[in-house]
């Protein structure tokens, strides 16, 4: 790994940005995350935070158990929302009871959906389709 | 020892720090997490002036004079757009009342305007005023939005080059007043000869630890972000009648909320499928074209909400004790004149930043002229 070696890849985060992130102060990953933007992309953490996490331990000798995760968020994989506009099945059960609780109510086919498509880091193209139709 | 100590190191924490800073005090910010890790980094960001109770449109028009010179005061990127709010109106009532407050907001001198259907559509292409079922709005063009991490983390960088200290995941465990305050962590025990409490949903409860009692309660709010687009949103949108609140950030994403008039009071950074549902179908009612575009993620934060939906600003009848706090959703955007009309109080003992009336005294008083812009 060298200093130009991308450790994000949604977000274009070279190693040598983490690096200076953690010489300035900000050893966890939820500081990471919020001052680069690793793992606010469309991958939403996968790739880098484990990478993230190994340079954090070479860098100040902590062990790895020792640094957190931060919070993963719902949705699990990036939804176009046309599909949870479209969701008819949400009752009013669904109104109080946490997103992974609802995750229960949800369509398990959902990865397969015609629309379902993977997300761009930059995503130009794809918008470009959705002023099209 | 210490001779202000700030307890919350949000975006409201982080300035006041700056400020007193700047004047030679030497102050010391207490953050239970790391620096914006509460409401302040949960936020959408935006800067709105648009306001119904005059102490907030003047608040907010402060704060957004010290916005349009902070990149080049503090020496850092912000990602500071001045896209304007786009506030939507859907009745005739709405219509009269939006139409009274653009009266007073000129009279303050906001650069404001009610805007006709034809002339939103012009502004906002994408947006469809029948599927909003918008029937005007007003437009004020110096609102916008910035990085909330950002703001923080210039203000909190600037404090300690100034000589400000920051202790982030340091909690305050209690708060002792004798001649002065003492201030108890896990980690010690710091003597400090002011206080102030800017600690957001948590505020109440730092108060108690000195026997002040405050009216806010916290309710969670929810917002989302999508995956990065072009531009295609100027403004950010908002409708009071929907709850909904939305814009593009300058890195790309559509990020936005909408309130439930449901929600308990509580502390609750969980997320709901309620909120996924509700956003989406009300987004692309407002935006057709949106229906393809990603969520990437959800999360919540804590609204510090007062009765009457505006701070609580100033000193509190525990001397030396002040409060900053019961934003009620709007302390990001008020944050950078908070921080210079506290630190005056604290210095000179009055400031020209028109706070006086937001003091906690005016509960007792009963004058309660409730803010009605609130949205998310």
């Amino acid at each position: 790994m060298n200093d130009e070696t991308i450790i994000c890849r949604c977000e274009d985060v070279t190693h040598k940005e983490v690096v200076d992130a953690i010489d300035e102060g900000y050893t966890t990953l939820d500081e990471i995350k919020r001052k680069l933007r690793c793992g606010m992309g469309a991958c939403q953490g996968r790739t880098c935070m484990r990478l993230i996490a190994r340079v954090i331990k070479e860098k100040t000798g902590r062990r790895l158990d020792e640094i957190l995760m931060p919070t993963s968020r719902p949705p699990e994989k990036p939804v176009p929302l046309g599909i949870f506009a479209s969701y008819e099945v949400a009752s009013k059960n669904a109104r109080n009871c946490d997103a992974t609780e609802s995750v229960k109510h949800f369509p398990s086919n959902l990865g397969n959906a015609p629309h379902f498509r993977r997300c761009k880091a930059n995503n130009s193209e794809a918008f470009s389709e959705v002023k099209n139709e | 020892m210490s001779d202000v100590a700030i307890i919350g190191g949000g975006i409201n924490g982080c300035a006041l720090a700056y400020e007193l800073a700047k004047k030679g005090v030497n102050a010391t910010v207490f953050e239970k997490g790391y620096l914006g890790s509460g409401a302040t980094g949960r936020c959408g960001g935006g800067i709105r002036q648009q306001f119904d109770t005059e102490d907030n449109i003047r608040l907010a028009m402060e704060s957004v004079k010290i916005f349009e010179k902070m990149e080049k005061e503090l020496a850092y990127d912000i990602e500071y757009e001045q896209g304007g709010y786009l506030v939507l109106a859907h009745s005739d009532d709405e219509t009269e009342r939006f139409k009274e407050n653009v009266k007073l907001q000129k009279s303050l001198g906001l650069n404001v305007k009610f805007m006709e259907k034809d002339e939103i559509h012009a502004l906002v292409p994408i947006l469809d005023l029948e599927g909003a079922k918008a029937v005007g709005g007003t437009f004020c063009q110096t609102d916008g939005h910035a990085n909330p991490f950002r703001v923080t983390e210039a203000y909190a960088k600037n404090a300690e080059r100034l000589g400000a200290k920051i202790k982030t995941f340091t909690e305050v465990k209690g708060i002792k007043k004798e001649k002065t305050f003492e201030i108890i962590t896990e980690k010690e025990k710091i003597k400090a000869d002011v206080v102030v409490n800017v600690a957001g949903c948590y505020s109440k409860n730092i108060a108690e630890m000195v026997g002040v009692k405050l009216p806010n309660k916290p309710y969670r709010h929810e917002i989302l972000a999508t995956e990065i687009l072009k531009p295609v949103l100027k403004p950010m949108i908002i409708s009071f009648t929907d709850g909904i609140y939305f814009c593009q950030h300058k890195t790309g994403q559509i990020v936005g909320g909408i309130g439930n008039p449901d929600e308990p009071s509580g502390i609750n950074p969980s997320s709901s499928f309620w909120f996924l549902e509700k956003m989406a179908k009300t987004i692309t009612r407002y935006i057709p074209v949106f229906k393809n575009l990603n969520v990437l993620r959800q999360w919540a934060g804590m609204y510090d909400v007062t009765p009457d939906a505006r701070p609580i600003l100033g000193k509190t009848k525990v001397e030396n004790f002040f409060v900053a706090c019961g934003f009620s959703g709007h302390g990001f955007m008020v944050a950078p004149a908070v921080a210079k009309g506290i630190s005056n109080l604290i210095t000179d003992g009055k400031t020209s930043i028109p706070i006086d009336n937001l003091s906690i005294d005016r509960f007792k008083k009963g004058i309660v002229k409730k803010e009605g812009a609130v949205v998310g």
